[in-house]
């Protein structure tokens, strides 16, 4: 590729923004808290606020300890690229996009296979909704190898530092959607992922379930048809079906993987094994526990069974 | 050296916000009584009939057996409360003086203990491996 002054380049700060942005989260969740208490509006839980923000630094450990598998990987990835793209505008406006929707099929599997859930349950562990849910983030997303997601990226030829910007830039923008604060943004909703949207996704009504996995555009939940509008006449419930019973930040990081671990253990078969593994969250070979799906099912059949035959 | 720098300092920062919540007053603690049971039990389990009911007295935890035989415990969790439903083969109860004891085996919700003086008989029979009275 030619140099070209014009041209963009890889940015110094990359591997800062997260670090960067810490301040504002600090002085967004300090004016929350306050307007919570003056407005009325939205809930904290100071011990919930306190595991979910443990389970944040625990992340950044988390990161310090083995992020360094995952930048590895796509370096490793993008030797074998299939083109050049390098850093041009038209890059980096492709490189948005191509990022938001691996963020989409990542976030959207989490919830699909148990596997990845394990790690991504402690997002959604806590039974409040504000900023400080935002940051109850995973200590196990590389070794669950959630980054994998991503690899598809490199290999076409985005710069392994261009996609882990985006990357960056997708946390810091889903920060603030974390709040009851923000009713609705009027037309924006329709392209953006926005607190009311994220309300639904973070929701445990049937109705809500599996939905919303956008990080900054909800067009791609409107494509692949896994979008659902926020209904003021059903008020989300937050949380996890089975919530959990502890505020200790290690239960909450390890619980799901502790689950995967006894029931392999316990499996009669390969194929079990198998299905505790990477089927959906609440799958059993009997099918005796609750998924998504069969929860959606009992609640539509509740539904009609209560509504009177015209 | 400098990451080190920046998670003590994270970790301060985290404890003063933590005081802050506090000190606005997000110490809420609710307490688990049956009418509060009964509106979990019938999210969870639309059309379920609740059969026996021990609420703890200190209003931290509350018990029920389902009629169809299911367990359904709920804690209170600060301003919140948790729901589990289990077949009874899944829990283990033991009746303890001034308490009955509740163990799962989930990672994700340790023993625990219910106060109760006088755990009621369909409690004390199921601990003991009967059915109770469902």
């Amino acid at each position: 590729m030619i140099a070209n002054e014009a041209a963009p380049q890889a940015p110094a700060w990359i591997s800062e923004i997260i670090t960067y942005a810490v301040p504002v989260f600090v002085i967004l969740i300090l004016s929350e808290m306050v307007a919570v208490k003056l407005m009325r509006r939205g809930e904290y839980s100071a011990i919930d606020s306190a595991a979910s923000l443990s389970m944040g630094l625990g992340n950044q450990v988390a990161k310090l300890l083995v992020g360094g598998l995952a930048v590895a990987a796509y370096y490793w990835v993008y030797q074998f690229r299939l083109f050049d793209l390098g850093w041009t505008w038209p890059v980096l406006v492709a490189c948005f996009f191509a990022e938001d929707l691996a963020y989409y099929w990542m976030h959207r599997v989490s919830h699909e296979r148990r596997w990845f859930w394990a790690s991504h349950v402690v997002h959604h562990s806590s039974q409040h909704y504000n900023l400080t849910t935002a940051l109850r983030q995973t200590w196990t997303g590389v070794l669950g190898l959630s980054f994998i997601f991503w690899l598809p990226l490199v290999l076409i030829g985005f710069p392994p530092e261009m996609v882990l910007m985006f990357s960056a830039f997708s946390l810091v923008y889903q920060f603030w959607i974390h709040t009851e604060l923000i009713h609705r943004m009027g037309p924006l909703e329709w392209v953006l992922n926005t607190p009311s949207h994220h309300r639904v996704h973070h929701a445990t009504n049937p109705q809500y379930l599996d939905a919303n996995y956008a990080g900054v555009l909800i067009i791609w939940d409107r494509l692949f048809g896994t979008f659902v509008p926020e209904d003021d006449k059903e008020k989300p419930r937050y949380g996890i079906i089975a919530n959990l019973g502890t505020f200790n930040p290690f239960r909450v990081a390890f619980h799901e993987w502790a689950g995967i671990w006894r029931d392999v253990t316990h499996a009669k078969s390969l194929r079990d094994a198998l299905g505790y593994m990477f089927g959906p969250p609440g799958w059993s070979p009997d099918g005796s526990r609750k998924t998504s799906h069969s929860i959606k099912q009992q609640w539509a059949a509740h539904q009609a069974a209560a509504t009177p035959a015209e | 050296m400098k990451d080190i720098i920046v998670l003590a300092a994270s970790t301060a920062i985290v404890i003063f916000m933590v005081i802050v919540a506090a000190a606005l007053g997000f110490r809420a603690r609710k307490r688990v009584d049956a009418a509060e049971l009964e509106r979990l039990v019938a999210l969870s389990e639309p059309g379920a009939r609740i059969a026996n009911l021990a609420c703890a007295d200190d209003g931290a935890a509350a018990l029920a057996q389902l009629a169809d035989g299911k367990l359904a415990i709920a804690k209170a969790m600060a301003d919140r409360v948790t729901l589990r439903l289990h077949a009874p083969d899944l829990v283990k109860l033991r009746v303890e003086p001034g308490s009955v004891r509740v163990t799962f085996a989930d990672l994700g919700f340790p023993a625990l203990h219910i106060k109760l003086n006088n755990p009621p008989s369909w409690l004390a029979d199921l601990a003991a491996g009967g059915g109770g009275h469902a």
